[in-house]
């Protein structure tokens, strides 16, 4: 049995070696008698916004889905947890248990089996800047942001910062010739599109909130396995999940990343006040209210599930 | 066309009266997408202008365009089969004898019909799923059903050109 | 059984005289449906993703923009203009075409834009004024080619992303190959018109300097165009995508003061434009739509892995790897091919020693070659619509043959040179 698996993220990320990795330990656990291809890249086409549509009618057996990508179809797996919804790293590591049993729940609904899950590293959001240094909420109000997603769009806008998306492709392009000023972004990722090469200062406003990749399984697939091939999927993927949920590193990777920025000529400054940045929490929260709300079915209950397990 | 069979003849003349009160149907739905070109350029000029002059962008501008530019498309798409406006490779049939040429021609519509009503079917559960979860897009939160509509409709009018233009025979000739 | 789906589909169906555009989508179906386990429904999506994508909005802007030209009397005056300064130059205006794309190629990321807007003004003013058909669409699908390679470009961008390479490094180095080649296409044109002087009309009157002189300082309202694009890029008014907008918007004022645009003319630009954009965005969604077929099937991606198996040396790889391109060059459009193969080509070649950045030339380069390769060459799918069937694709291939040719060869002198592309990121950056 072969399986395909469409992997849409670059083949030289981390987590691209993690899938290898994990597709290496299913041939060992099944004794070969189960291979799964990893295509790397976005290689077989398929867009993973669009994953709740090729997954369960099976274009192929397994694939990376991640919930803030589907937010056109499946707006309550998107509104489980926005950008801000979480105050530290802490608290997202306290809420992650509680999210994957949502996700497995909703994805059964949408005909997708949930064979495990990979974590994100954790990211700090930093604002990245072309020719001022902007570190305050009031400085960022004359500027013009790039952000990429809907829910920063909204929360900004309460902000009184005028933000916009701007594609991955034409992101580059705009920081240069300065159609934006400054644009949302992780410190840890700013290489893979040379936002050195464009930015002159950054500046730490939020915590990320990175939900987790489901290995997700087309269900006619998944029955057609043996027990022993399913023991074997799940189990490596358990492996997966901890090589991933890992993060005595983080704050390390966070400074050298910030590190290796300064010296192609990225100033860190100091990061955005406590008070900007409660306020940007504060503005979050909001967003995320109206954003399950809108979303219904069973988008108000999960973010209940979420604040209860934060006890807020 | 002389010493073709009479029923062909008035299968042709059928199709002649069809393409006659197709046309302006087709005409009108590419006049809304030349609306909807002009559209993009205007959405992308005050798009420009507000977040240069008023440092407020228009942030669903992008998607905007995406749609606007896939319904302009499907608007167009009937009309320029009617006309037999494609890009074809006729190096094949410009050898042909004539006779097999028309042959050629009638089976050319043939697949033409089958590619447009495959895709049309395809088309219709795609719809359904954005229509019975009432899909909006991601930004400026529109709702999506009445664009993606466009597409089976404009290959279900698509397929009926193919078959029109073939059955009728062609209004430019066929190129060399 | 693929291949005899690929090629039986693309024989019988593109054979029969159908619309290409509904033959590559009947292959790419009949390939999903039969081959990739019924699979048919992903077309749907990828036809969707394909014409909501932001970056393409360049086409039929810049497909308006050429049109406004046209109707306006503008470009007739460009050309009658530019004509006495080219009548000695064997090839004359031909040059004008492969300068013009240089120029655009600046100002648009795609070739597909690029080929569209110098195409449907340049093609009905030059044939107009007696060109051979066949050499005004050789240069045109050539010169399209240039905006792919001169910086900004969507196809570097999306390697620099994919593969982690310096977007700035990447952007720089195209700069000298994309002139290299462009240069190359002139001399091109320069020997087979001082060989063929037929092929370009040559005018004996003799025209006065001064004259000259005179209307080419009556061309500024173009260059005030030109300059508020390239401008409106420069200084951060607008993206690369935008800047096709605001080209249409200052095309319609400056036709409005300089030429003799009426409402009822513009109207008929736009209608004109958009029915040449849907016959173009029809070969766009067959190719989509095959590319998709091909790409789930993961076709591309079995035949690298072979090369890789067979751990030859760096220049034997090289050379197969060229020659998959030429091959995968037939059914794909550009971009498609690249994701398709990037994940498996880029590890292979550095792994083997190659430089990434000269990599992401070269497999610009590669792709160029693609857009002019039939039956997938959108460029050539775009002169043929621009020509409205007074050029058929068979004869546009062939006039485009010569710059397939200076486009490997330029792959070859890359080779040899690796500098010619390395030197400028290197001494810049
Ligand atoms: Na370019
Ligand atoms: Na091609």
């Amino acid at each position: 049995e072969e399986w395909r698996f469409n992997n849409g993220l670059p083949e030289g990320r981390n987590e691209s070696k993690q899938l290898d990795q994990f597709a290496e330990d299913v041939a060992r656990l099944s004794e070969g008698s189960l291979t799964i291809k990893v295509f790397h890249g976005g290689s077989l086409n398929l867009k993973d916004s669009d994953v709740l549509r090729w997954l369960p009618r099976g274009a192929v057996e397994m694939g990376l889905v991640w919930a803030n990508y589907v937010g056109r179809d499946a707006p309550a797996l998107n509104a489980v947890l926005i950008q801000g919804s979480v105050g530290s790293s802490e608290e997202l590591i306290e809420v992650l248990p509680e999210i994957q049993d949502i996700y497995r729940q909703e994805l059964d609904e949408w005909g997708v089996v949930t064979a495990g899950f990979m974590a994100l590293p954790l990211l700090k959001a930093s604002i990245f800047c072309r020719d001022a240094p902007v570190r305050t909420l009031e400085e960022l109000k004359t500027k013009k942001l790039r952000v990429w997603s809907n829910d920063q769009v909204e929360t900004f806008r309460r902000l009184g910062v005028s933000a916009q998306i701007v594609g991955q492709n034409e992101l580059y392009v705009a920081l240069r010739t300065g159609v934006v000023d400054c644009a949302v972004y992780p410190a840890l990722f700013a290489h893979t599109i040379s936002l050195q090469e464009v930015t002159d200062y950054a500046a730490y406003l939020y915590p990320i909130a990175s939900v987790p990749y489901v290995l997700g399984a087309n269900p006619d697939a998944w029955e057609r396995l043996t027990e022993e091939q399913r023991q074997a999927v799940t189990q490596a993927a358990e492996q997966l999940w901890a090589r991933t949920n890992e993060y005595s590193q983080a704050e390390e990777n966070e400074q050298a990343a910030r590190a290796a920025l300064k010296e192609q000529g990225v100033e860190f400054l100091e990061p955005f006040s406590e008070e900007d940045r409660a306020a940007f929490l504060e503005a979050a929260s909001q967003t995320w209210k109206e954003m399950a709300e809108e979303a219904g079915g069973n988008a108000p209950e999960y973010r209940q599930r979420i604040l209860d397990t934060l006890g807020r | 066309m002389a010493g073709e069979p009479s029923s062909y003849g008035g299968l042709a003349a059928a199709a002649q009266a069809v393409e006659r009160l197709l046309s302006p149907l087709l005409v009108g739905l590419a006049v809304l997408a030349t609306a909807a070109g002009a559209a993009i350029v205007a959405l992308v000029g005050v798009s420009v202008a507000m977040r240069y002059l008023a440092n407020a962008p228009l942030y669903y501008t992008e998607e905007l365009v995406g749609l606007l530019m896939t319904a302009a498309f499907f608007l167009a798409l009937p009309l320029v089969t009617l006309r037999a406006e494609h890009v074809r490779v006729t190096i094949l049939v410009a050898n042909l004898p004539p006779a097999m040429r028309r042959a050629a021609g009638l089976l050319a519509g043939l697949f033409g019909v089958v590619f447009c009503l495959w895709f049309f079917a395809l088309c219709l559960p795609w719809l359904e799923f954005a229509f019975s979860r009432n899909l909006k897009s991601e930004v400026a939160r529109l709702l999506l059903y009445p664009w993606m509509a466009l597409l089976p409709l404009s290959l279900m009018l698509s397929a009926l050109a193919f078959a029109v233009r073939a059955l009728a025979g062609r209004r430019n000739g066929v190129g060399t | 059984m693929f291949w005899g789906f690929l090629l039986g589909g693309l024989g019988v169906f593109a054979g029969s005289g159908l619309a290409l555009g509904a033959a590559l989508g009947l292959t790419g179906f009949l390939i999903l449906h039969f081959v990739a386990g019924g699979a048919t429904f992903v077309a749907v999506d990828a036809v969707w993703n394909v014409f909501n994508a932001f970056t393409l909005s360049a086409i039929p802007l810049f497909i308006i923009l050429g049109e406004v030209m046209l109707r306006s009397g503008m470009s007739e005056r460009i050309y009658s203009a530019l004509t006495p300064l080219f009548q000695r130059v064997p090839g004359g205006l031909l040059h004008t075409n492969i300068a013009v794309c240089t120029v655009f190629g600046a100002v648009s990321g795609s070739s597909l834009s690029t080929a569209a807007a110098v195409g449907s003004v340049a093609y009905p003013e030059m044939t107009a004024r007696g060109y051979d058909r066949g050499m005004v669409v050789g240069s045109l699908a050539g010169g399209g080619t240039l905006g792919l390679l001169i910086p900004p470009s969507l196809s570097l961008l999306i390697y620099g992303a994919l593969t982690e390479t310096s977007i700035g490094r990447l952007f720089i180095a195209g700069i000298v190959p994309g002139l290299m080649i462009a240069g190359l296409f002139m001399v091109y044109i320069f020997l087979r018109c001082l060989a063929k002087p037929g092929l370009a009309p040559k005018e004996t009157a003799r025209v006065r300097p001064l004259r000259i002189l005179l209307d080419l300082l009556g061309l500024w309202p173009f260059l005030l165009l030109i300059l508020t694009i390239m401008g409106s890029i420069a200084y951060g008014f607008a993206t690369p995508t935008e800047a096709a907008g605001i080209g249409v918007l200052a095309t319609i004022v400056v036709a409005r003061a300089w030429g003799r645009l009426t409402l009822a003319m513009l109207a008929e630009s736009f209608y004109r434009a958009m029915l040449l954009y849907a016959a173009i965005a029809f070969v766009v969604m067959g190719a989509t739509i095959l590319a998709q077929a091909v790409s789930l099937l993961g076709v591309p991606q079995a035949i690298l892995e072979t090369v890789r198996a067979a751990d030859l040396p760096p220049l034997a790889v090289l050379a197969l790897v060229v020659a998959i391109y030429l091959v995968l060059g037939c059914f794909f459009d550009g971009l498609s091919l690249m994701i398709m193969t990037l994940p498996i080509v880029f590890p292979l070649m550095t792994g083997l020693g190659f430089d990434a950045v000269w990599l992401g030339v070269i497999i610009t380069v590669l792709i160029e070659i693609g857009q002019v390769t039939p039956p997938v060459g959108l460029n050539l799918s775009v002169l043929v619509s621009v020509a409205r069937e007074e050029v058929t694709l068979g004869r546009a291939a062939y006039a485009a043959a010569p710059y397939w040719m200076i486009l490997l060869l330029g792959v070859a002198i890359l080779t040899a040179a690796p500098q010619l592309a390395l030197y400028l990121p290197a001494k810049l950056m």
